[in-house]
């Protein structure tokens, strides 16, 4: 890596590092602010411009390749027309970056806008400088996302569907781009922008699919018609100077894209390989579509209202020139060096002159804020200044000579010209005229747009009070300046571009010998930019007479309420609709499928259960059974036991009745042995009465013979005494008796009698009784 | 040195010890469980780390316990691919358990939450360092099961309802991964990574056990229609739950599809029989029907999942499409698919944290109050989309040049049609953050709103450090990870038997 080499990261780097700064430091001035911005661009000029003069003047190959990514890296190795390129964007941004100091002096986010406008630039010249599609890709994607705060800086509701468009239709783009790029890296093994024609064969992919990728990627940014609808819709909604930028240069990314690809990388080291009919078909279609797409933005241009949506749409016209230049270059391929130069020198003029008329429209706005040309009017009393500076860059839009934009639509003519002789088919020859058509509408819709800012009567609220001031002034001058130096030098500019067909398919000395034979000045270029101006002005009127200019189509007629409604609709509806119940579909299978097994389960869990209640009831049954048995059972058993029971008081009452009979017995044996005694007793007492009894006797005897003695004693004493006791009996005679049947009656032995013995034996045999069969009773 | 002190042992090992110690210090201490999470996961990165200059001389480590848990035996295999893809899930689980321990701060159960994380962090890096079937299932299930935790975290209906389809799914996926891997065994005789593979038969046993390897490791993987569990389980879990759910552990299956068809059945066999082709038609329905659903999601949590059914599907696709570019890509993208759904989660995170709104239509004028977060979540979703040169833009070039090598370049039209969805359902958020501001042109409302509701230190750093990876990785002189990417797919693919 030489220390060269290193420059040409200078205009890549100084303004990422300068937008980082300015957006990360917000407690900055506006003063500092504006500095940074101002210099940060001025350094990336100045870098881009000795890039390009280190490449073109001293011949200096310069290349830097780092960052291995995957197989590729980043690879910076601008061609002549990269850095060519790159030095027209830097300086457009410088000026634009000085105007938008002006501009947006009274706007909200200033630093968001001037933070993302130089990253934006970042992007641009990386794209310029890039050396392989790898890296062009990845400064083109990072263009694009850096331009969006720009795009919808309003961030009012227009703005945001403004951008809304523009980023999803730019990625979609960058997309189709990467599939193209893959492809060809995959196909050629390598992403450099090198002749690769004989290389795109190898693979299974059609080179004109691969083509197709490609212009599609780069066409959406290049507003080629069908792709260029987020075009007009987000170059007005942004600040004039973006609009400037977008519409000027960001826009030149897509053709720089599509050129480089058609006319480099679809060619051959082999200057008669057998492919080149690939370009030359390719060229052909594209020459069609440009045809289309410059009719139809500028049919488009006619009918709006706001001036820089005319601005917008004229963009996608002029894309068309390009892209018609370019188209021709691919069809003539080695012979189509004359359009490749039309082609660059147009974009170049287009650059230029678009940036200014966005600026000096942006002025208008500035003052006025309007934007809509049935309020506008009268302008040029107001801003003379500016009325001129737009005269000079709408005379380079029509072409006028003296003004940059005559040669490079003389050289486009001359371009299709060639291209028809070159087919011999009548169809080109039709293509030819329709140049002239577009370029008719062109003219009207610029007097329109001209006319009916800068004369008539201001019809708005309060016209502007004050003037463009000295530094939009100065930057409109240089714009002006540019535009008519170029017109006035034509040949040296062409001669000057010419070298940016170096390294293409373009055969140099077929274009040497072509650009030899133009000529500028002369009565036939005059007659074709004459003829479409006279043209145009009678469409203007006739237009005008038709009201055709307040005509509104309605919205289905559009490009996209045509297609890309449809199509994203349909995208959406399919995603979010379809895929949607789709996965809900699945989601809901598996919750079913849950659900289903765990009925299933209930199931098994219901037989389970039945089988259970089988069970259940036969052992209900059993157990009743059982029961019954038991009770049965019981019921002997209880009958064996109430029997046995029964046997049992039986045998216990036998028992008792035995034991009764025993005691009973014994009782009576008892009851006998007491009888026995007490006979035994009654014996002795009998025997002791008999004693007694005896003993009494003898007692009775001794006492009767004594008795007996006293007796006789006593017959004499009572014969002595009786005459006394008959005395005294015959006093006391009854007392003495009662005396005696006392004595009688005491217990006494003595005194027992038979009787009272007798008694006595009765009474035991009583108790007897009552004693032995009394128990039972008592 | 003994086996059980080697660092690709101790790598998986230490963070199960540390769940231990966790478990044990945290009724003492918060300090020192959030600390000792901390450490956990950083030790085992470390750890991982140890093995760079081995690994990139090309060593492959192998650590066996034959007689741990006969007769199949553990053992521990660090090659190119474990070496990176343990190294994305231990750095990537540092940062967001730094992260965790200011965003768990308001949650419950925080001592249930760290060591279950530290746990599943050992069962995620065992499943990447084990050498044979037999291991990986053991630390897979102890992944499955100790995340189920993490899944039910908050303990709502709606997370107990998504944790019970966690559990089921998760549960049938080991069935069949059990299945799987003893049919294996059945025919080879062992469970052994094997550079090329060891089956050799094609037999109806083995196709069934292919087909049951598919289910459970597509199960995890999220590929569809196994990946009703994901939208359900990611969003409910905290948000540091849901980036290492998404970020880290879906990638525990794409790595198994690796290991199955690189080291289990071989290529050669997979491309004779076919098998792929099952892959690739799950790989292609997965992509376009993860990235179409995300977007009807409102919930951010649920459009970020959706997505990660939709990115998981790259991985499985250029897997599957047995190309050694495309199989670059797949590992590289489970590098930059972890580094960037991380960041997403912990980004949307940070946001539910301060404010409450998980709708991404309440998000509007977000970027104006938590910048660094909205940027952390600009760059991620642009990374996602495939912008060059962030980190998702590698993998999807590398894949899809991998399907052009494999003659098909539908699959190209796939992935940038799915680029375009991504950026379709990411774009509207960033949109809402950062423009279109309703209250812009009304007032100077804006100025009375705080401008910025900062984050804590530990949110933010993991945050910014996620999102300087995603940009800075490519753009350093060496890019390692792409390196170590295509060493180990190298090594896959031209293996010596």
């Amino acid at each position: 890596m030489r220390l060269i080499d290193v420059l040409l990261l200078v205009p890549i780097l100084t303004p990422i590092a300068g937008g980082l700064l300015i957006g990360a430091a917000s407690g900055w001035s506006a003063r500092l602010r504006s500095r940074v911005t101002v210099l940060t661009a001025a350094i990336a000029f100045t870098a881009s411009s000795v890039i390009y003069y280190l490449q073109h003047f001293a011949h200096q190959e310069l290349s830097l390749t780092f960052f291995r990514l995957v197989d590729y890296g980043l690879k910076f190795r601008p061609t002549d027309l990269g850095s060519l390129l790159a030095v027209v964007a830097s300086a457009l941004w410088l000026l634009a970056t000085i105007y938008s100091l002006v501009y947006m002096k009274h706007e909200h986010s200033q630093s968001r806008f001037f933070a993302f406008l130089m990253l934006s630039l970042s992007g641009c010249l990386g794209v310029f400088l890039a050396g392989d599609y790898f890296t062009l890709f990845l400064f083109f994607e990072f263009m694009t996302f850096t331009a969006y705060p720009l795009v919808i800086h309003e961030e009012d509701e227009n703005a945001m569907r403004a951008g809304d468009t523009y980023l999803y239709m730019s990625v979609a783009g960058g997309l189709v781009l990467l599939f193209g790029i893959l492809a060809l890296v995959w196909t050629t093994g390598t992403a450099d922008i090198a002749p690769a024609l004989d290389a795109l064969h190898k693979g299974n992919i059609s080179p004109y699919f691969i083509a197709l990728t490609f212009i599609v990627g780069f066409g959406v940014k290049a507003g080629i018609v069908p792709l260029h609808i987020w075009l007009p819709q987000a170059h007005p909604v942004a600040p004039s100077p973006a609009s400037a930028l977008l519409s000027g240069v960001m826009i030149k990314t897509g053709a720089y894209g599509i050129l480089s690809f058609l006319t480099v990388t679809l060619s051959s080291n082999n200057a008669h390989s057998a492919y080149l009919i690939i370009p030359q078909n390719i060229g052909y279609v594209m020459i069609w579509v440009a045809l289309l797409t410059m009719i139809g933005g500028a049919f488009m241009a006619l009918m709006q209202d706001s001036i820089k949506k005319i601005l917008a749409y004229s963009s996608v016209s002029q894309m068309g020139y390009i892209m018609l230049a370019i188209g021709c270059a691919a069809y003539l391929s080695e012979e189509g060096g004359l359009s490749y130069t039309a082609a660059v020198f147009h974009a170049f003029n287009h650059a230029v002159f678009k940036s200014g008329l966005f600026l000096m429209i942006g002025t208008v706005y500035l003052l006025t804020h309007t934007l809509s040309l049935s309020k506008l009017g009268g302008m040029s009393k107001y801003l003379p200044f500016t009325t001129i500076a737009t005269l000079i860059a709408s005379f380079a839009v029509l072409g006028m000579p003296g003004f940059s934009g005559f040669p490079s639509k003389t050289l486009i003519h001359h371009a299709i010209v060639e291209a028809a002789q070159h087919s011999q088919s009548a169809w080109l020859l039709l293509a030819e005229k329709l140049f002239v058509v577009g370029s008719a509408i062109t003219a009207a819709y610029f007097i329109k747009l001209y006319t009916g800012i800068f004369f008539g009567q201001y019809k708005g609220d309060k016209p502007p009070t004050q003037g463009e001031g000295t530094l939009v002034r100065m930057v409109l001058g240089v714009f002006c300046l540019a535009i008519i130096l170029v017109g006035i030098f034509p040949y040296q500019v062409m001669h000057f571009l010419e070298s940016t067909a170096h390294g293409t398919v373009v055969d140099l000395h077929v274009l040497e010998e072509q650009l030899h034979h133009v000529k500028f000045w002369d009565v036939h270029s005059y007659g074709g930019v004459m003829l479409p101006a006279s043209l145009g002005i009678a469409i203007f009127f006739i237009a005008k007479y038709f009201k055709f200019f307040t005509w509104r189509y309605p919205l289905w007629l559009s490009v996209e309420g045509f297609i890309y409604r449809p199509l994203y609709h349909g995208f959406l509806t399919l995603c979010c609709r379809y895929v949607t119940s789709v996965e809900g579909g699945i989601c809901e299978l598996y919750d079913r499928s849950g659900s289903a097994s765990g009925r299933l389960i209930n199931r098994v869990k219901r037989f389970d259960d039945m089988i259970d209640e089988g069970y259940e009831a036969m052992g209900h049954a059993t157990t009743k059974l059982v029961e019954e048995a038991r009770h049965i059972d019981h019921g002997v058993d209880n009958a064996y036991n109430q029997a046995g029971r029964t046997v049992e008081v039986l045998a216990s009452k036998v028992t008792q009745v035995d034991s009764e009979i025993d005691q009973t017995y014994a009782r009576a044996g008892r009851a006998v042995l007491r009888l026995t005694e007490e006979v035994a007793k009654a014996d002795r007492d009998i025997d002791h009465v008999y004693d007694n009894v005896g003993n009494a006797a003898l007692k009775l005897t001794e006492s009767v013979a004594k008795a007996d003695e006293k007796l006789d004693h006593g017959y004499d004493r009572v014969a002595q005494q009786g005459l006394d006791i008959l005395e005294t009996v015959r006093q006391v005679d009854q007392p003495k008796a009662t005396k005696t049947e006392v004595d009688r009656q005491n217990w006494n032995p003595q005194n027992i009698t038979l009787g009272s013995l007798i008694v006595a034996g009765l009474l035991l045999i009583i108790l007897a009784v009552l004693y032995f069969f009394g128990g039972n009773v008592l | 040195m003994h086996g059980l002190f080697q660092a690709a042992v101790l790598a998986a090992l230490v963070p199960l010890m540390f769940a231990l110690v966790i478990y044990l210090v945290e009724k003492h201490s918060w300090k020192l469980r959030n600390g000792l999470s901390v450490l956990a996961s950083l030790a085992s990165f470390v750890l991982v780390i140890s093995h760079y200059k081995r690994i990139m001389a090309g060593e492959t480590i192998l650590v066996k316990f034959p007689n741990l848990l006969p007769p199949l035996g553990i053992s521990f295999r660090v090659d190119y691919l474990s070496f990176l893809v343990a190294a994305i899930i231990s750095g990537i689980w540092f940062l967001v358990t730094v992260y965790s321990t200011e965003y768990m701060v308001k949650e419950h159960a925080k001592n249930r939450y760290y060591p279950f994380s530290v746990l599943t962090l050992a069962g995620a890096l065992g499943v990447v360092l084990s050498g044979d079937l037999f291991t990986f299932f053991l630390f897979f299930e102890l992944m499955s099961l100790s995340a189920y935790v993490l899944v039910v975290h908050e303990e709502t209906e709606q997370a107990m309802r998504a944790g019970y389809k966690y559990l089921i799914l998760t549960i049938i996926g080991g069935l069949a991964l059990f299945f799987a891997i003893i049919a294996v065994y059945e025919i080879a005789g062992t469970v052994a990574f094997t550079p090329g593979g060891f089956v050799q038969e094609s037999g109806r046993l083995a196709l069934f056990s292919f087909i049951a390897f598919f289910i459970g490791f597509g199960i995890k993987a999220g590929v569809v229609p196994l990946h009703v569990w994901l939208p359900e389980a990611h969003p409910v879990a905290p948000s540091p739950a849901s980036a290492l759910l998404s970020g880290l552990m879906l990638k525990t299956g794409a790595y198994g599809f690796i290991r199955i068809v690189f080291n289990i059945y071989g290529v050669e066999l997979i491309r004779e029989t076919g098998w792929n082709n099952m892959m690739l038609l799950f790989a292609v329905v997965t992509i376009f029907l993860g990235s179409a659903v995300a977007i009807t999601q409102d919930d951010i949590k649920r459009r970020l999942a959706y997505s990660s059914v939709g990115q998981m599907g790259y991985i499985v696709l250029g897997i599957a499409l047995l190309q050694e570019r495309a199989l670059i890509g797949a590992i590289f993208h489970i590098f930059a698919h972890a580094l960037m759904k991380s960041s997403l989660f912990l980004a949307a995170g940070a946001i539910i944290y301060r404010t409450g709104k998980r709708k991404v239509s309440e998000w509007h004028g977000m970027g104006k109050q938590m910048f660094v977060t909205m940027i952390v979540f600009t760059i991620a979703s642009i990374s996602m989309v495939g912008i060059p040169p962030l980190v998702g833009f590698i993998s999807k070039w590398e894949i899809a040049l991998g399907s052009l090598d494999a003659g098909n370049w539908g699959y190209v039209l796939l992935l940038l049609l799915s680029s375009l969805m991504n950026f379709i359902y990411y774009f509207p958020v960033i949109q809402g953050a950062f423009f279109g501001d309703p209250h812009l042109h009304h007032d100077a409302h804006e100025d009375k709103e705080p401008r910025h509701r900062e984050l804590p230190w530990a949110m933010l750093v993991p945050m910014v450090v996620l999102a300087g990876l995603i940009v800075f990785v490519d753009l350093l002189p060496r890019n390692i990870v792409l390196e170590l990417a295509e060493q180990a797919a190298h090594a896959l693919f031209f293996a010596i038997k």
